[in-house]
């Protein structure tokens, strides 16, 4: 399994889609930190500390499906489209398929991410432990997620398509019924990572037991499936 | 000891029955050809025994492993899957050391390279694949298929679009496998091949075996009629023919001096050699026409 998170993780960082991603993350961090460190009244006004990863956390909440969508949509139905699966599963299990493709794309995430934080937490002299549990969790559901549509589908250019259309629905969706009561959007509200991230605290394992529940789903999937 | 044994394996996808219950047994050891046309299930087989496709019923060892251990096959077996795509962007050693990997095979550079000059494929390591021919990338597609030291070797066409001096080179390739004590089991539609270097045969129509033996076997088993080239003094004229009919030996054709004759069976030849010369012919030459894979394979 190792392996494959390794070729899947060193893959994400070969396109130009995610080195800019990560170039945008990295200097939005550094001109948020290096704006809040320069007005450190801000900080008192805007009563936390979290503000200085106010802008990481927009980011991945409000963009994190679209950027991890754009990057890996097609994670599982590429190998199908190009027949490369053939090549993988005449060797190895299609558990290791499914979770090295999902832990190679989620490491690369965590690393990206990471990035940021350790630029804020230079600025911040801090590191934002809640913050930075919040965000891989939420990155964990979402690059979960995506596993989980590139297995059901097929199609890259499908996953493509559903990947901007949900990337730009689940964000509105998840916000409205974080902070909603109405029947219609309570399904959203508990298979979406926002609710728990609103809660805060305990809750966010939420987003990882779904996230655990979407992959299992896959390999499920994944395992019937003639190639 | 079998390197295969299949029983009663089935295959269906939604509105048709692709393998019904295959029965077959492979030697350890030995070059297996499986034949049959487009679409008589042959991938399939080959698919469901390395875990490609999964089996609708029915059950199947490898290597003396029960199919429920797919995972533990798949250690020990080597696949070129047909149809199957390469990693393009990817270097050739790369690739290799990637499929390697995979396969748990610690072997470094230097013997990755010396796999791909085994196939053939020389001062190609650090090419990118998609810069390689039809033909490389069947060689580095047979080259992935050796990694890992596999006692048995799936190879689905592998030589179906190369040249004829590639295809020779697979085929001593084949050999020498078979020679290291590997089992071979090769798909092809090039029957010449399968003749010159299968020890057994199968021929599948239809998601079923047909027949399956030697080849020397599946020529002596096939009841068909035999052509026999005769050049005789004087030649045989249409209207001695109705002396043959006794015999039941049919005028086909002359050609380039010989009276070509449809003969039921081996037992008439030496009956028309008899009639022939109690009539007065000389006999100069006899050809009779031998019966190749291909003839066994139409009449099937």
């Amino acid at each position: 399994m190792i392996h494959i998170i390794r070729n899947e993780f060193m893959n994400s960082f070969k396109s130009f889609k995610s080195i800019a991603i990560i170039v945008f993350f990295t200097i939005t961090s550094f001109l948020t930190a290096s704006y809040l460190s320069d007005n450190a009244q801000l900080l008192g006004e805007l009563n936390s500390d979290s503000a200085y990863t106010s802008t990481i956390k927009f980011l991945v909440f409000f963009l994190g499906f679209l950027f991890v969508f754009s990057v890996s949509h097609d994670l599982v139905n590429r190998e199908l489209d190009y027949n490369t699966i053939r090549l993988l599963v005449s060797k190895t299990s299609r558990f290791n398929i499914i979770i090295g493709k999902m832990l190679g794309s989620f490491i690369f995430w965590v690393c990206s991410i990471s990035i940021s934080f350790i630029v804020v937490s230079i600025y911040a002299k801090t590191w934002f432990y809640l913050d930075y549990v919040t965000v891989i969790a939420v990155l964990f559901f979402i690059t979960s997620f995506n596993v989980f549509l590139s297995t059901v589908v097929t199609k890259p250019s499908m996953t493509m398509f559903l990947g901007i259309l949900l990337g730009i629905l689940f964000p509105i969706l998840g916000l409205w019924a974080a902070f909603s009561d109405k029947w219609y959007l309570l399904p959203f509200k508990y298979l979406l990572p926002y609710h728990y991230v609103v809660e805060s605290n305990f809750y966010l394992v939420g987003p990882f037991l779904i996230g655990i529940l979407l992959v299992a789903t896959s390999y499920i999937i994944f395992k019937r499936k003639d190639l | 000891m079998y390197a295969i044994e299949v029983s009663d394996l089935k295959k269906t996808y939604t509105s048709k029955e692709v393998l019904k219950g295959l029965d077959l047994k492979v030697k350890s050891g030995e070059i297996f050809g499986f034949l049959g046309r487009n679409g008589a299930g042959k991938s399939t087989f080959i698919h469901i025994l390395t875990g490609i496709t999964q089996k609708t019923s029915g059950s199947f060892k490898v290597l003396g492993e029960p199919d429920q251990n797919l995972d533990s096959i798949k250690r020990k077996i080597g696949v070129m899957p047909d149809t199957s795509n390469l990693y393009q962007h990817m270097k050739a050693i790369d690739f290799l050391k990637y499929m390697a990997a995979l396969k748990g095979d610690k072997r470094s550079t230097k013997e990755l390279k010396a796999l791909l000059e085994k196939v053939g494929l020389y001062n190609v390591d650090k090419q990118k694949i998609k810069s390689f021919s039809f033909g490389m990338k069947k060689k580095i597609s047979i080259a992935q298929a050796l990694l890992g030291a596999p006692e048995l070797i799936f190879l689905d066409e592998p030589t179906s679009g190369l040249d004829p001096e590639s295809g020779i080179e697979i085929q001593n390739l084949i050999l020498t496998l078979k020679e290291e004590g590997k089992t071979i089991f090769l798909t092809s539609h090039n029957l010449g091949e399968i003749e010159k270097i299968c020890d057994t045969v199968a021929i599948m129509t239809e998601g079923a075996i047909a027949k399956v033996g030697t080849v020397d076997q599946l020529k002596r088993e096939t009841k068909e009629s035999i052509q026999v080239h005769v050049r005789t003094s004087p030649s045989i004229t249409k209207d001695y023919m109705n002396h043959l009919h006794a015999i039941s030996a049919e005028f086909i054709k002359y050609a380039q001096g010989f009276t070509v004759l449809e003969l039921k069976d081996e037992e008439s030849i030496p009956t028309l050699i008899s009639t022939l010369t109690q009539d007065k012919f000389k006999i100069y030459e006899v050809k009779i026409e031998t019966k190749t894979l291909e003839d066994v394979f139409m009449a099937v």
